[in-house]
């Protein structure tokens, strides 16, 4: 029996203003080399500065990592030759980073992050039909590097690891995490071994997968990969290699020998980054309650499953719209079930995954309040929330005005109540031969009918009534 | 004209600066022809100094910078072909702080390639000569500035120091210059040759016009992440003629190599020391012996990543026919770089790779360390340490020399730049050929006032006329 071991690299980018040594702005998408200055572009004789919000950013992941901050770390140049790269070496740290050893549990798992550290990302190649042309806007954009152990032990594990990083990276603001636009890289380092050896099987460094799902599919490419080489009696060789996502196959860039030499050494133009504890604990104030801190305390204080405590927690807007809510007296059962059933819905059919949502907590408190009151039903529910999401209008207002409110008057719902049996009657026969689910779809036409005002649990009544004795 | 004499008659107005701008121009125009100093002249010196900022401290003062410096608009080459159309967007800090003052700048001076070389001839422009007689070399790197004051082709000049690149050419040209204390002047627009050593500093024709220079240029930058934030001195104004008391060390080590002439003057210096009131004693520092090879691998590492930008995307010298980027950027380099600067960077490559890191680079740090405690034990004895700039007399221009015996010669300021100390060059007698001799006043760090003062003791003195 064979077991996989996989090591992650994670690169992302800090959602800063300013570049991390110099005070161009950082942008994407702009118009090429716009947003570039002396220090990013390598001219002769400028100097690097170290942007103050970058040590910030890499010290919340370190804390929302579990990581201890280093008082004083290094930059170090990493030496290489690339035409994206304006200074022929990038300015990063090697032997002493800002964080150290930190762990991020996963189902109970704890995978242990060796380092994290700050560096500059490089420019971007652009391939033009007879040459190829190089745009810096990107050149000294902020970069972290995430550096785990060899502690992950399956592709659907290295899924679930990234996802948590992600989910921390984003609710403590550090990243926007658009993988579309880079902002999230990964190297990944994978080997395997007979189960319950100590030492590692020989690795292979797959370069820049640019998706989770990507990462799952290069893993499962490299441990099929190796896997074959051993099953025919060979030995995995250290490789450097590429992950193709289009071809769902991986090309080998460089053997072991071939290895680049970075000639790393420290970055004389740069002071050590001094951190002491005070600014470390300030900083430690500013942090937001992550994710699993939330599910805890949504399980613990509001009773709910571990399901929807996940789901919700795992979601910064989500959680955000909850707690606000919550905080407000709205119940929390009852924003649970809106932000999962109508709030997601409308979220994911509008294409507003992962991005700010137009829809606030207190909203979702005024709706949970006219529910709470029997005002309005659970589908007026959501056809407020949706107006909500398009005037972003307050929810009392769009039922004072759409007139939302909920007829629980007998008098007027039996009328409603008979037009629609009349016009149902298959149903009706259905429901008569025991098919009581027929309820449910008489219901469902009800409310329909009455455009979601329909006091859902008076029509069901009603219904029966006029059923069983009919 | 000393800068400080000048700055007296313009104050009373006895003078003008267009007057002082004629002067200066007069000796390029009879003198620059047989030295070559220059590699850029400004042909708008006039028009400068009728424009200079009105009531600054340099106000209407002529001032060379060395080549590897930038300033705005005016092409900056550091001396190398790769740089040959190079004008920078931008003014290096110690410019901006001299136009402020009302300085004006008459030109840039040539050098080694990117400041490595020690008499000026690894430049890829001109070969600069000794003013004090052609036929002799003027030191180097900052070989076009020392010159350049040296024949009043400038008040004063910029120059820049890695190794001894200030020091040695104005002892050799039998001037004054302060390499400051590292971190005490900014580097922004400086164009890096070893980025923990490199120091750019004032070179004069007297110890107040240097002290004067200093003034003006140091100070904390903001552009510059290493440079020293703390209050800043007023050297000039505070300049004291005096050494009573001081207790001054005259190095063994830096005596035992040099030329007996070059001994003898540097004896005879700290006789008259002590005929002053200092107390004068020979003290010794053995991690010495490490500098010249703990420096050659620093600079030389740091210079290959340093280096590493000019690849011929952005800017700089690009070769005409190429296949690819590899293909391009090698041939760039290998053409426009020169055979001085090609050694540098493949001793730095070679000793900062993977195999050699422990064995070169990290030993060089070591050595380097000790080299910094050694000064500074001696530091705590003594307020000064006295040695020669160069342990060598000015050479013959021409005469051929193994690298190595040129290396060594660095020995009593590569020690100092390795330390990061402030040292002054003070000519102190001539050699039989008749060039001057260099003492070089060390002092502790950020004690530049009392370096100076030490000097203008010497200089006041009368014992520096060559």
């Amino acid at each position: 029996m064979y077991e996989t071991v996989i090591g992650l690299e994670i690169h992302s980018e800090l959602d800063t203003r300013s570049k991390a040594f110099c005070s161009c702005s950082v942008s994407f998408g702009e118009k090429p080399n716009t947003h570039v200055c002396p220090v990013c572009m390598g001219l002769p004789g400028a100097m690097p500065k170290l942007n103050g919000r970058v040590v910030e950013y890499a010290v919340k992941t370190g804390l929302a990592t579990s990581c201890s901050i280093n008082h004083k770390s290094y930059h170090a140049r990493k030496n290489y030759f690339y035409p994206d790269l304006p200074k022929g070496y990038q300015i990063s740290q090697s032997d002493v980073p800002l964080c150290v050893n930190g762990f991020v549990e996963i189902e109970g798992r704890k995978i242990r992050i060796n380092r994290i550290h700050i560096e500059e990302d490089a420019g971007k190649l652009i391939h033009a039909e007879h040459a190829t042309i190089v745009d810096y806007n990107r050149a000294g954009v902020p970069l972290i590097e995430i550096v785990t152990e060899p502690d992950i032990r399956s592709a659907e594990e290295a899924k679930l690891f990234l996802d948590e990083i992600r989910n921390r990276l984003l609710y403590t603001g550090i990243s926007k995490c658009r993988m579309q636009e880079g902002n999230l890289r990964c190297d990944v380092n994978v080997s395997v071994r007979k189960k319950g050896e100590e030492s590692f099987g020989e690795r292979c460094e797959m370069k820049n997968v640019n998706s989770f799902s990507a990462v799952v599919r290069c893993i499962e490419y490299e441990v099929k990969r190796q896997m074959e080489i051993i099953n025919n009696g060979g030995w995995v060789e250290r490789e450097t290699r590429k992950w193709d996502d289009e071809k769902r196959c991986s090309i080998i860039l460089r053997k072991k020998e071939e290895e680049r030499d970075y000639r790393y050494f420290p970055e004389p133009d740069l002071p050590p980054v001094i951190i002491n504890d005070e600014m470390i604990e300030k900083i430690r104030g500013t942090m937001p309650e992550m994710a699993h801190e939330k599910e805890k305390r949504y399980i613990k204080d509001y009773g709910l499953s571990d399901y929807v405590a996940k789901t919700i927690a795992s979601e910064k807007e989500y959680a955000i719209i909850f707690d606000e809510a919550v905080s407000l007296g709205a119940g929390a059962k009852i924003c649970a079930n809106l932000i999962l059933g109508d709030v997601a819905r409308i979220v994911n059919e509008r294409g507003f995954s992962g991005k700010e949502i137009p829809f606030a907590g207190k909203q979702l408190f005024e709706i949970a309040e006219m529910l709470k009151d029997n005002m309005i039903s659970y589908t007026a529910a959501g056809k407020i929330i949706e107006e909500v999401f398009d005037t972003e209008q307050s929810p009392f207002l769009v039922v004072k005005e759409k007139d939302f409110t909920q007829i629980s008057d007998r008098k007027e719902l039996r009328r409603l109540a008979e037009e629609v049996l009349s016009e149902n009657k298959r149903s009706v026969a259905d429901y008569k031969n025991g098919k009581t689910n027929a309820l449910g779809y008489l219901t469902g036409q009800c409310m329909k009918k009455s455009m979601g005002r329909a006091n859902p649990k008076v029509i069901n009544e009603l219904l029966k009534e006029y059923m069983e004795d009919k | 004209m000393k800068i400080y004499e000048a700055i007296t008659l313009l104050e009373k107005g006895e003078i003008s600066p267009l007057e002082i701008a004629e002067e200066v121009i007069g000796a390029i125009k009879t003198r620059e022809c047989d030295i070559k100093a220059y590699i850029t002249l400004c042909d708008d010196i006039r028009e400068q100094s009728q424009n200079a900022v009105r009531g600054g401290r340099m106000w209407g003062i002529p001032i060379a910078v060395k080549d590897n410096i930038c300033t705005k608009g005016l092409r900056t080459t550091a001396g190398s072909r790769m740089l040959g159309g190079f004008v920078p967007p931008y003014d290096a800090t110690v410019v901006k702080r001299l136009k402020e003052n009302g300085a004006v700048i008459a030109g840039k001076t040539n050098m080694d390639e990117f400041g490595m070389g020690s008499d000026s001839r690894y430049s890829a422009y001109k070969v600069t000569s000794n003013p004090v007689n052609g036929l002799y070399v003027p030191g180097g790197s900052s070989g076009g500035s020392a010159a350049a004051v040296k024949a009043g082709m400038a008040m004063g000049a910029l120059g820049t120091d890695t190794g001894g690149s200030i020091r040695q050419p104005a002892a050799f040209c039998g001037i004054y210059a302060l390499k400051p204390t590292y971190s005490l002047v900014s580097r922004f627009g400086l164009i890096a040759f070893a980025s923990s050593l490199d120091c750019i500093g004032a070179m004069g024709n007297s110890v107040k016009d240097v002290a004067i220079m200093t003034d003006v240029i140091s100070g904390y930058d903001e552009k510059d992440a290493t440079s020293a934030n703390r209050v800043k001195e007023a050297y000039f104004e505070n300049l004291t003629p005096s050494v009573k008391g001081m207790r001054i060390g005259v190095c063994k080590e830096f005596l035992a190599e040099a030329s007996p002439c070059v001994k003898e003057a540097i004896l005879k210096a700290a006789k008259r020391y002590e005929e002053m009131g200092a107390f004068v004693e020979e003290c010794s520092i053995d991690a010495v012996r490490y500098a010249v090879s703990s420096y050659y691998i620093i600079s030389s590492c740091e210079a290959s990543s340093n280096l590493a930008r000019y690849d011929s995307v952005r800017f700089g010298y690009r070769t005409e026919n190429y296949e690819s980027y590899e293909d391009m950027c090698i041939k760039s380099r290998s053409e426009a770089f020169g055979e001085e600067v090609k050694r540098r960077i493949l001793l730095g490559t070679y000793a900062l790779s993977e195999e050699n890191y422990d064995l070169y680079y990290m030993k060089a740090r070591i050595a380097r360390k000790k080299i910094k405690d050694g000064f500074k034990a001696l530091f705590e004895k003594y307020d000064l340490i006295i040695s020669p700039v160069s342990p060598a007399k000015v050479p013959k221009a021409g005469e051929n020399c193994e690298v190595d015996e040129i290396y060594e010669k660095d020995v009593c300021t590569a020690s100092v730049s390795l330390a990061g100390l402030p040292a002054m060059s003070v000519p102190c007698g001539s050699d039989e050929n008749g060039l001057p001799i260099g003492m070089q006043i060390i002092g502790d760090m950020f004690k530049e006032q009392i370096v100076l003062n030490a000097s203008l003791c010497y200089e006041e003195g009368g014992f520096c006329n060559v």
